[in-house]
């Protein structure tokens, strides 16, 4: 087997994989980015929603071209019909996700990263218990080769191995996976560009459905469900109930269907060589799913970590995990208390769904900076199940004292 | 020489709905559905059938048939 070597492999090439790639690379690490699919970004699967121009611009420059529309407000549909409405200017954006990511990986090759379309790793190499690089395969010839390397990333994503590989994860409960399907759907009124989210069982059970603006008139329409609460149906079921309900005149362009994670942060991100990091390492929101300036957040914190392990030539577990830390206790933390929201709204009763969101409504100061306040979100739905208060409070302690421990 | 995995019927693939999307990936506890490139890859002698690759199929392109 032919045998390469590289400071740096990354799987993926998604914004977690690329952010790493340009951090290790630009800083002078010899560094290789492996994507199994043939173009990355494509085909897309996401409903390409990211948060205000300052967060995502510490990052790239979100020029006119990624920029599909901006996001003016938000609309909110409760399970009983009851709609509230909110004008927020440029709360946030709705990109092309497929030239965000490509974006990104052009700025990793640009900081001297390699980065490969078309090979995927099949298998981590270790030595003694250290993860050294990884099995690659060139997909169009079917060669396996090795690649050795001081630090491997996971940055593999949703479906992603590698993390078990590594010992960080296992598969996720049904549960814990959000199942979606999404239109692109033209000849839809969308002129005031807010998003709006629909919530109730009998549009997207423990989820909910959303329409986010793409353009004037064409809309990134989906569902998102829990897949054990949706009495046997598929997420392809609801969202064909939903379009006929919002836009059944709309023309269909492009079907995406897909899973998002909506779990736990992992107790540790790292192993002795190894470092996961994105949705593969649960880092997207669990309430709302989205996950792409979490997974920049993450990238960047693992690279500062990545960085001095290489510096120091030490890549332990225990030199990395300076990650785990400075991860837990930023969004790890915030992600925690959106992770129990979730787990409360999701699962009330419509009715009492209804009752929660007016409740949300009255409340002050819920949104500030263009985001909502995680610990005032879960305060309020916490009335709606009181009853769960020390369980919660327990759950979220024991969760970032233990992300912190390891 | 026999395939359990094929003899047994443990999981159909409806390939014209399934658009890789890797959701039974993630969810299947042993890696027995795999995203290769743009290919999904059954291994069946690793499919311990419990069926939560199925549940999560936004499509219904799996299906569990016992």
């Amino acid at each position: 087997m032919e045998s390469e070597k590289f400071d740096v492999v990354i799987i993926g090439g998604g914004p977690a994989g690329a952010r790493t790639a340009w951090r290790t690379a630009s800083r002078g690490y010899s560094t290789l980015l492996l994507e199994k699919r043939p173009r990355v970004g494509f085909p897309v699967r996401c409903a390409e929603a990211v948060g205000p121009r300052e967060d995502v611009e510490r990052y790239l420059s979100l020029d006119e071209s990624l920029i599909s529309s901006p996001v003016n407000g938000v609309v909110l549909v409760s399970p009983g019909g009851i709609r509230y409405e909110a004008e927020m200017p440029e709360i946030g954006f709705i990109v092309d996700r497929e030239l965000f990511d490509r974006r990104l990986a052009e700025i990793a090759a640009g900081g001297g990263a390699v980065v490969r379309t078309g090979h995927q790793a099949m298998g981590l190499l270790r030595e003694n218990s250290r993860i050294r690089g990884v099995v690659a395969k060139d997909l169009s010839s079917g060669a396996l080769y090795q690649v050795r390397s001081r630090v491997t990333v996971g940055a593999d994503g949703v479906e992603s191995i590698s993390p078990r590989w590594a010992g960080l994860k296992t598969g996720y409960r049904p549960e814990e996976l959000m199942s979606c399907a999404q239109e692109l759907i033209s000849g839809i009124d969308v002129s005031l560009r807010y998003i709006e989210f629909h919530l109730g069982t009998r549009c997207a059970p423990g989820g909910y459905a959303w329409v986010f603006p793409k353009g004037k008139n064409s809309a990134n329409v989906g569902v998102g469900i829990n897949p054990l609460r949706s009495g046997g149906l598929r997420a392809t079921d609801y969202l064909e109930r939903f379009i006929a309900a919002r836009c059944a005149e709309g023309r269909r362009h492009r079907l995406v269907v897909g899973a998002t994670a909506v779990a736990r942060g992992l107790p540790s991100l790292v192993a002795d060589g190894y470092v996961a990091v994105g949705e593969a390492a649960n880092q997207n929101n669990p309430f709302s799913g989205g996950g792409i300036i979490n997974a920049l957040e993450g990238a960047d914190l693992a690279a500062d970590a990545i960085l001095e392990a290489l510096e120091s030539n030490d890549q332990s577990a225990n030199r990395l995990k300076t990650y785990n830390k400075n991860w837990w206790n930023s969004v790890g933390r915030t992600n925690e208390i959106f992770y129990q929201a979730a787990r409360i709204l999701y699962r009330l009763p419509d009715g009492e769904m209804d009752r929660a969101l007016a409740r949300l409504k009255r409340e002050k100061n819920l949104i500030s900076n263009k985001a909502i306040k995680p610990w005032k979100l879960l305060k309020v739905l916490l009335l709606s199940r009181p009853a769960l208060v020390f369980q919660v409070a327990g759950s979220i302690g024991k969760g970032i004292l233990f992300g912190n421990r390891s | 020489m026999t395939d359990i995995g094929k003899e047994k019927k443990i999981i159909d693939i409806d390939r014209r709905l399934c658009i890789v999307c890797g959701a039974c990936s993630a969810a299947c506890p042993n890696e027995a559905l795999i995203i290769e490139g743009m290919n999904l890859e059954f291994i069946p002698e690793r499919c311990r059938p419990c069926g939560q690759a199925a549940i999560v199929c936004p499509t219904g392109a799996l299906t569990c048939p016992r």
